[in-house]
Order: structure tokens, then C-alpha cells, then sequence
């Protein structure tokens, strides 16, 4: 399938997000959790997604995570805790779990979806507790 | 919770207490949650009953709150180990050499002291990383340039301590050579300054190294005798242009006249840029630019008679593969060289390289790129961006999946020997380890490693030893990579840094004069630190109380 990011990314606006981190944090307010305060996608794993949407703004990235790392995680944590979920490959989740502990945020909960390299997660502030 | 080693837990409990009286409860962290932060990353000995955890962290905003840790650690006798950003993933991360300690992050200790744009220096504290340290200068509009590693998210200060290196001018790529000036917080929470930082009203901290008298800050690299808490640099002018070029010469033995002219010219500060040796025959892409390949931009690609002949080879070698690569005018070495500087001066070093390159039979020549600064930010991932003094974390993608490396690993521990840097050195180190690896069964190589050229004055030979999910794998990789230390100590080779897990043998190793360089660490180790309660075994200096009589 060849990537348009531009059609993907209204499909994934207006009708998915990370699959299981949609179903369970995004929409269901009555679980007592809070949407995520931003979604992070790799443009390369965009056809995993399903599910519904949040609403919480989403962040695109290929690959390499610095330029979201310097326009936008850094602020995000710096300025308190936050929760983000999303779909990436397990390198730039490994790069965005080491950035998450400085900032006493971890991963509490990943799924490698089956016969792919993609890895939906949720990283959320340390304390937290009882996700999936 | 864990509890260190030998202290009693009410003593810890009142620790704890005294902590966060200190320096605020929300910044004394105990829970499994919080503590599992700082676990290894990349440890072999994951899940295993040898890997260090800590017990406590605690997180201190200033050099009074160090101290004041300092000195309770001392009243109650509490392990503590101090880390800055804890990126030091493939020599032991922010987990604690000595399981049990107390992590002391100095990650709120971020601040950037000072930006000196005349004197192209910087103070800073521990928690500040390369990032912050870029993105601070770019916010000021200074014309200073970082010199970092890859990945970029560690700390200045840190990397500097653990002797890591970058990937611009020499004179800036040791980062530990490239600073200036000190403060440290001694085992006993006394506060020391070094260099001209111990004159009162000093002009000149981060101008002058070594003040007057004995010069000690080497003792606190790669040591445990003092917690930095401020660190001097100096940063590199943004030049006025850069130029990239390659030498390609054919012949397997070219690679020693290449390495021995690439050393006249670096040390003669014309070629000034980091250098990068390849080998297209062999299929290696230069240190510098290994991601661009792994990411597929670029690559050697090989027939199948090439890669016939690569498989025969031996060591890399032989007379049919070289033959093939004259006739087909594939390189057996690429020397990647870079300039920076004003254009009339890049260009005129470039010509004077190539004519001392010319030395050898059937060079090659090529710019491959040649631009004014500063680097266009827009382009930043066509380059290597170290090589501008720009952080990234690109460095991960090689660790995705792809045909270069189809099966990932968890992680990876560094073995990083130093060897001379001559091209003879390149083919012995070759030979002894891939015969080494083969008898161990280790992953290490393909068919021929290239060293770095982080130094000027010597190579190291870096190999990526994996990580797996696999207990009984990294059991058997470890004891194999425990070997490789004993083979390079053997010939003479000596790591420069290496993980908790491996630094007593890697101690044991310089032994001259039965261990008299240990001696004298336990003896320092002794005076300055008497209770031991500072980063106890970090490069095997244990204070008195955890001394095993091993050597």
C-alpha cells in the first residue's frame, strides 16, 4: 500500500486511533480514565490503526523522533505530567520510554500487534495504575 | 522495596526521612514503580539475581541539596550513585554499579550557568542534556556549536565524565579534554572547585584548565570521588563553511599508508573534521553515516560475483576479491575526510590533502559536498547531524528491523578496545577478535570491522555485542564478551569504558606493576571517601568495607 499522509491522516482523525490505547483511554470517560493528552503516530504504521477517536491532538513522525522530541514532547513534559499513547516501532518507542523516565512518565501499557513491527502504547505518569 | 546491603532499615527509614527533609518528599522516590526507572536498559543480566537495582532515588535541584544528600548518606551509611540524564545505554545506563545503592538524578539540576559568546565556553550542571544545551544557544541566537554524541539526549556533563565523544573538530570531539573548570561535591559534602575555579573572584574558570598545582580533575572521570555539579566547556565557533570529501584507494595494504598520512594530516590540524574509514568492497559504510545506510538512502550495492568473492574472503581478504575491485573500480577503503573553516582555507587544506594522499598509487578523489554555514536545518537529515553540532536520536534507527539487520535486539553492550591507530593494528585487531568471536559463537561480525576515529591519536575498535530477551543468550554472550577482554589484554589492548558488569575485569587488566594504577584508586578511594559511601565499585574502586582481597 503506498503511504498518503494526507488521506491517512483525515482517516485518522475523523475515524480511528491507536486501536486497543483508543478503545480503552480515549473515549471512555466513564472508566474514570482521561483522554490522552496527545496521540503520536509513525507515518509507517498508519495502517494499523482503528478504533475511535479522542479528540486529543495527534503528532506525526517517520521513524526518528527528534523533530517530535524538540517541537513538541519536550514542552509537553517539562510543563507536568501528561498522558500520550500511540503507534509506533519498538526503536522510537524505546527512544520515547528513555525520554518518558526523565520525565517520571513510563510505559503502562504495550501491544505489538501480531505479524507486524508496530506497537501500539500508552505512557502515562508513573503512578499511574490500572490500565489494561 | 529494596534495602541497601548492610544498612539496617531503620537506619535506611531515617534516611529516607532525612532525604526528603532535605530536599522535598516529592523528590525521594521508594515505590517499585519509581525505582524500576532505573533499571539498566540494555542490561545482560536482566531478570538475572546479578543485576543492580537501586533501592531509593532522589532528586536534588542544587549543589546544597548535593551536599546535604552527601552528608546524610554519610550519617547513616547509605550507598548513593550519582547520574546526570542516566543515558549511558551500552556501559550500564543510570542502574547503580553497586546493587542497592540510592540513585541520586541530577536531572533537575538543568540549569545553563553561563554562555560566554567571546571566550566560546559554557558552564553548566549535570542535569542539562545536548538538547537543551542546542536549543538553548539556538533560542540566543549564538553562533556556538555543541559537539555531541549519538544519540544527543545525554548529558553534557555526564558524557564528558563517562570520556564519551562527537563528531567535530578534534579539538572538541573528547569531551572530557574539551572542558575547563569543575565543581564537585566530595564524599564528605565539602565543595571543591577546580582549575582557576578555586580562585575567589576568578576571571577565568572556563579560560584556563589547571589553576596552579596538581591538576585533578581526571580523577573524577570514571571515578567515584565526587559528585560534578558544575561543569566548564568549550564550544566550537560556528565555522564559516564545511566540506566533505573521500579518498578511495584499491589495494587491501593501501589501508596502511592511508591511516599513517590521515594521522600526519590530523595532526597537523589540516584535515580538522572527523574522520571516517569504509570499505566498499567489503560492504561497510563509514562510522558517521551508518543510519543513512540502514535507513536505505544509500548503500553498496554487490552482484552476485561480488558477493562470491566476499564470502571466500578471509579477514576481508583476498587476491580475487581485490583483483575484482580494481577491475570494477569498487574502493577496497574510502577515507571519508571533513573541513571546516573559511572557504579559502577548507579549500586550500582540501587541496593539500589530496596531494599527500597522492602518495598512494591509484587514489581517488571526490567532494561530496562543499556549503556555507549554517547548515540548513531543513536539509539536517540528508547529513550526519552530529557532524553541525545538531542532536538527534536517529542513531535508534539502526536498531529497526530492516535488511541490514533483520532480526533487532533488545540492546547492545559495548566492547570498545583501544588500538593503536595504524592500518596494521586495524587488520590484528580484525584477525584476533573475529577468530575470537567464531570460537565463541558470538554475533560479532560480518566480514571486517572499521575502527573509530573519535581520537586523534588512537582508534577504538567498537563492537556491538547484543542484548537478547534471552537469559541463556546473554549468559552466553556475556562470558563470551568476558573473553573478548581477556583476548585484547592479551595483545595489549585496554577498553576505554565499559559497563558495571564487566569493570572489575576490565580493571584487572591494567595491572602493571601488580595493580599499582589500582592501589593508588583504593588509596584516594580511602582518604577522600571513608565511609564509601559514593558510587562504591564504579570501575571496581569498592571502599574499604566491600574490598575483596582478589588481586
Amino acid at each position: 500500500m503506498t503511504w498518503n499522509p494526507s488521506v491517512d491522516r483525515r482517516r485518522f482523525m475523523t475515524g480511528s486511533v491507536a486501536l486497543a490505547a483508543g478503545a480503552t483511554l480515549a473515549t471512555k470517560p466513564s472508566w474514570g480514565r482521561p483522554a490522552p493528552d496527545l496521540m503520536i503516530c509513525d507515518t509507517r504504521c498508519a495502517t494499523q490503526l482503528r478504533g475511535q477517536d479522542g479528540g486529543a491532538p495527534i503528532a506525526w513522525f517517520t521513524g526518528d523522533i527528534t523533530p517530535l522530541w524538540n517541537r513538541e514532547l519536550r514542552r509537553l513534559w517539562q510543563s507536568g505530567e501528561a498522558t500520550i499513547a500511540g503507534i509506533s516501532h519498538a526503536p522510537a518507542l524505546f527512544c520515547l520510554e528513555q525520554l518518558a523516565r526523565r520525565a517520571r512518565h513510563r510505559i503502562v501499557w504495550r501491544n505489538t500487534i501480531p505479524g507486524t513491527d508496530a506497537v501500539h502504547w500508552i505512557i502515562a505518569p508513573v503512578a499511574t495504575r490500572g490500565w489494561i | 522495596m529494596h534495602i541497601p546491603p548492610g544498612v539496617k532499615p531503620a537506619d535506611f527509614q531515617a534516611a529516607l526521612k532525612a532525604f526528603a527533609k532535605a530536599i522535598g518528599t516529592e523528590w525521594v522516590f521508594t515505590s517499585d514503580e519509581d525505582v524500576d526507572l532505573y533499571r539498566d536498559a540494555f542490561s545482560p543480566l536482566v531478570g538475572e539475581p546479578d543485576e543492580r537495582f537501586a533501592s531509593a532515588a532522589v532528586a536534588p535541584a542544587s549543589t546544597e541539596e548535593v551536599q546535604a544528600i552527601v552528608r546524610i548518606a554519610n550519617r547513616y551509611r547509605i550507598p548513593i550513585y550519582p547520574i546526570s540524564t542516566g543515558k549511558n545505554l551500552g556501559y550500564g545506563g543510570s542502574a547503580p554499579a553497586y546493587s542497592g545503592s540510592v540513585v541520586v538524578d541530577l536531572k533537575r539540576m538543568n540549569r545553563i550557568l553561563e554562555v560566554d559568546e567571546r571566550n566560546a565556553s559554557v558552564l553548566v550542571e549535570p542535569g542539562v542534556s545536548y538538547f537543551d544545551l542546542y536549543n538553548h544557544l539556538r533560542a540566543q541566537g549564538s553562533r556556538l556549536w555543541i559537539d555531541c554524541p549519538d544519540p544527543g539526549w545525554g548529558s553534557v556533563v555526564g558524557n564528558a565524565i563517562d570520556r564519551g565523544g562527537g563528531y567535530t573538530m578534534a579539538s572538541y570531539r573528547n569531551h572530557f579534554d574539551s572542558h575547563c573548570g569543575m565543581e564537585v561535591v566530595l564524599p564528605d559534602g565539602e565543595l571543591l572547585r577546580t582549575g582557576m575555579g578555586a580562585l575567589p573572584g576568578s576571571k577565568t574558570w572556563q579560560q584556563y584548565k589547571s589553576g596552579c598545582g596538581p591538576w585533578v580533575d581526571g580523577i573524577f572521570s570514571q571515578g567515584n570521588y565526587g559528585i560534578v555539579t558544575k561543569m566548564g566547556f568549550w564550544l566550537m565557533p560556528e565555522p564559516e563553511a564545511y566540506l566533505r570529501a573521500i579518498i578511495r584507494v584499491p589495494r587491501y595494504k593501501d589501508l596502511i599508508p592511508l591511516v599513517d598520512i590521515l594521522n600526519k594530516l590530523e595532526n597537523m590540524r589540516i584535515v580538522t573534521g572527523f574522520p571516517d574509514i569504509a570499505t566498499p568492497l567489503l560492504g561497510y559504510p563509514p562510522t558517521g553515516q551508518v543510519q543513512v545506510f540502514l535507513e536505505g538512502n544509500a548503500g553498496y550495492v554487490m552482484t552476485p560475483e561480488h558477493k562470491s568473492l566476499l564470502a571466500k574472503a578471509v579477514q576481508g581478504y583476498s587476491p580475487e576479491l581485490e583483483a575484482f575491485g580494481i577491475a570494477n573500480e569498487i574502493p577496497y577503503w574510502e577515507l571519508w575526510v571533513s573541513f571546516y573553516g573559511p572557504f579559502e582555507v577548507i579549500d586550500a587544506q582540501w587541496q593539500a590533502t589530496q596531494r599527500h594522499f597522492s602518495a598512494i598509487q591509484g587514489a581517488r578523489f571526490k567532494v561530496v559536498e562543499r556549503m556555507g554555514m549554517p547548515v540548513d536545518l531543513a536539509r539536517i537529515e540528508d547529513y550526519h547531524e552530529p557532524e553541525f553540532g545538531v542532536p538527534s536520536l536517529r542513531a535508534f534507527s539502526i536498531g529497526a528491523r530492516s535488511p541490514f539487520n533483520p532480526s533487532p535486539s533488545k540492546g547492545h553492550m559495548w566492547f570498545s578496545p583501544i588500538i593503536p591507530r595504524t592500518g596494521e593494528a586495524i587488520f590484528e585487531a580484525n584477525r584476533v577478535f573475529s577468530e575470537a568471536a567464531k570460537d565463541l559463537g558470538m554475533p560479532l561480525f560480518g566480514s571486517f570491522t572499521m575502527p573509530s576515529c573519535f581520537w586523534e591519536r588512537s582508534f577504538i575498535f567498537i563492537l556491538a555485542t547484543p542484548v537478547t530477551t534471552d537469559a541463556e543468550t546473554n549468559r552466553r554472550y556475556v562470558a563470551g564478551f568476558r573473553k573478548l577482554i581477556e583476548v585484547g589484554a592479551q595483545h595489549g589492548w585496554g577498553e576505554y569504558r565499559t559497563a558495571p558488569v564487566f569493570q572489575k575485569q576490565v580493571m584487572d587488566a591494567y595491572s602493571f606493576n601488580g595493580h599499582a594504577l589500582h592501589k593508588l584508586h583504593e588509596t584516594l578511594k580511602d582518604a577522600l571517601d571513608p565511609n564509601g559511601i559514593l558510587a562504591a565499585g564504579r570501575y571496581d574502586i569498592w571502599p574499604r568495607h566491600l574490598r575483596k582481597p582478589s588481586r
